[in-house]
């Protein structure tokens, strides 16, 4: 009895030590290094709207595929947003600004904000193990670039 | 044998608790260090569209063939895009009390570096209790001291302000004040001088403000080079010190610095017009995209904002 209680113990032992724990470091590590490209990526794109104030099919598709073959999943938005200023209807001489959003992301003027916000749909495959055995889990809350079109 | 495993399981047991408790600390600092990359992405794109927002807004642009370089620039509205596009990427409304909080918590610094001196603003004690809000010093000149002459140098390098304080004595206190000096110094030893001048007051706010708790030294290099990788003040520069971000694990804080240049590049006008008895405004270029008839163009103003404070509304058609 004693002998049986004492291998299910060291079988449970020798999974949670050589089989969970290096797949969290794994997952860990996997996404420093998603996140990481994810931003280099990311970056890439929001430049070349920047300078050429336009977003083509060729670039849409490079980043699709970049952010594709990253090992966490990510989804991404991206928003045309177009700063107006209006009269205050309040306060008769002063103004207030806000940013619209626009259907049309694929042609930017100066002034125009472009915000890609970039969110991990879900986690991988060693980063779920460690998640569900162990509880350890990755952050999750992705990030935001805004930039101007100069 | 039997005492052998016993040794054992505790042992293994050790072992493991210590690897994972190193391995947390380890992805604390590496989540730190994602974090603050992203932080320092941000804040560059954040510069970048104060300074485009900033010129592009200067209404008296007042250009000359040999003055490319000038403009006079309002340093509040690098400040306030500054804060929507940070605000923006945290997923935070620029409203008013988000700004106030960005202002007076997470930017303790902000400097812009104008044609003829710079603004830095500070963090300081404005309504009379305990909350702190940022506000701007005057211009301050670009100083540079030679044999009793104190020049006022500019970013262009050719016509800038001395004052000789070589001839004063006790009986003769008059400054002799010269507006159109020309520059002791070369193109480059110029731009070295403003560089040097604003990295040192930029340490040295820095140093009063965070208390003496700065990680490392600012520095501006004169020329773009293999060490640093920071774009020196060639044109109209804006910099942003951002601290207190509680990005990692443990409370502990992020900061970072931005630095961002840009051009002058010519003025985009705004033209107003009536249509159904409703008074919209527009962007010269976009209008004329439109093939817009000119004619029907009543006034012509600088900037939006000049626009919507003598009551036109921005036009959605034409966007």
């Amino acid at each position: 009895m004693k002998d049986i209680v004492s291998s299910v113990l060291g079988i449970f032992l020798a999974f949670i030590l050589l089989g969970v724990t290096p797949l969290y470091y794994v997952g860990v590590i996997q996404w420093a290094q998603a996140e990481t490209q994810a931003i280099a990526y990311t970056t890439n794109l929001v430049d070349e709207v920047i300078d050429t104030k336009q977003l083509n099919d060729q670039t849409l598709a490079e980043y699709n595929l970049k952010m594709a073959s990253l090992s966490t999943y990510y989804t991404f938005t991206i928003e045309r947003q177009i700063k107006v200023v209006n009269p205050d209807p309040m306060n008769p001489g002063s103004t207030y600004t806000t940013y619209i959003v626009d259907d049309n992301i694929r042609e930017y003027d100066t002034g125009d904000l472009i915000v890609v916000s970039v969110r991990p749909a879900g986690l991988s495959f060693a980063q779920t193990i460690a998640d569900n055995i162990l509880g350890l889990s990755v952050p999750k809350n992705g990030f935001t670039l805004p930039g101007r079109v100069r | 044998m039997t005492n052998f495993k016993y040794l054992l399981v505790p042992f293994a047991l050790f072992m493991w608790l210590g690897t994972v408790l190193t391995f947390v600390h380890y992805s604390q600092d590496l989540s730190k260090a994602v974090q603050e990359r992203e932080l320092e992405v941000i804040c560059n794109y954040a510069v970048d569209a104060a300074v485009d927002e900033m010129v592009d807004g200067s209404s008296d642009l007042n250009m000359d063939y040999d003055k490319n370089g000038y403009a006079s620039v309002d340093p509040e509205v690098a400040l306030d895009m500054f804060v929507t596009m940070f605000l923006k990427a945290y997923d935070m409304s620029p409203s008013e009390e988000n700004i106030v909080m960005v202002r007076s918590k997470y930017l303790p610094m902000f400097c812009v570096a104008a044609y003829d001196g710079y603004y830095i603003a500070t963090e300081q004690n404005v309504y009379d209790n305990d909350s702190y809000d940022l506000r701007f010093t005057p211009k301050m000149p670009y100083i540079y001291e030679n044999n009793g002459k104190v020049y006022a140098l500019n970013l262009e390098g050719n016509n800038c302000c001395m004052v000789d304080y070589s001839g004063v004595t006790d009986n003769n206190t008059r400054l002799p004040l010269d507006r159109n000096c020309i520059n002791p110094l070369s193109l480059d030893g110029n731009l070295k001088v403003i560089n040097t001048v604003v990295s040192d007051s930029l340490m040295n706010t820095a140093y009063d403000v965070m208390d003496g708790n700065v990680r490392g030294a600012i520095l501006i290099p004169s020329v773009m080079g293999d060490v640093y990788s920071t774009m020196p003040i060639k044109g109209i520069t804006v910099f942003a010190y951002v601290a207190n971000i509680p990005l990692g694990w443990g409370g502990e804080s992020v900061d970072t610095f931005g630095i961002g240049g840009a051009q002058v590049k010519q003025a985009d006008y705004v033209g107003v017009y009536t249509e159904g008895g409703k008074k919209y405004y527009q962007f010269m270029n976009k209008l004329v995209r439109h093939n817009f008839d000119r004619s029907r163009i009543e006034a012509y103003y600088d900037s939006a904002e000049e626009a919507a404070k003598a009551g036109y509304y921005y036009d959605f058609r034409y966007k």
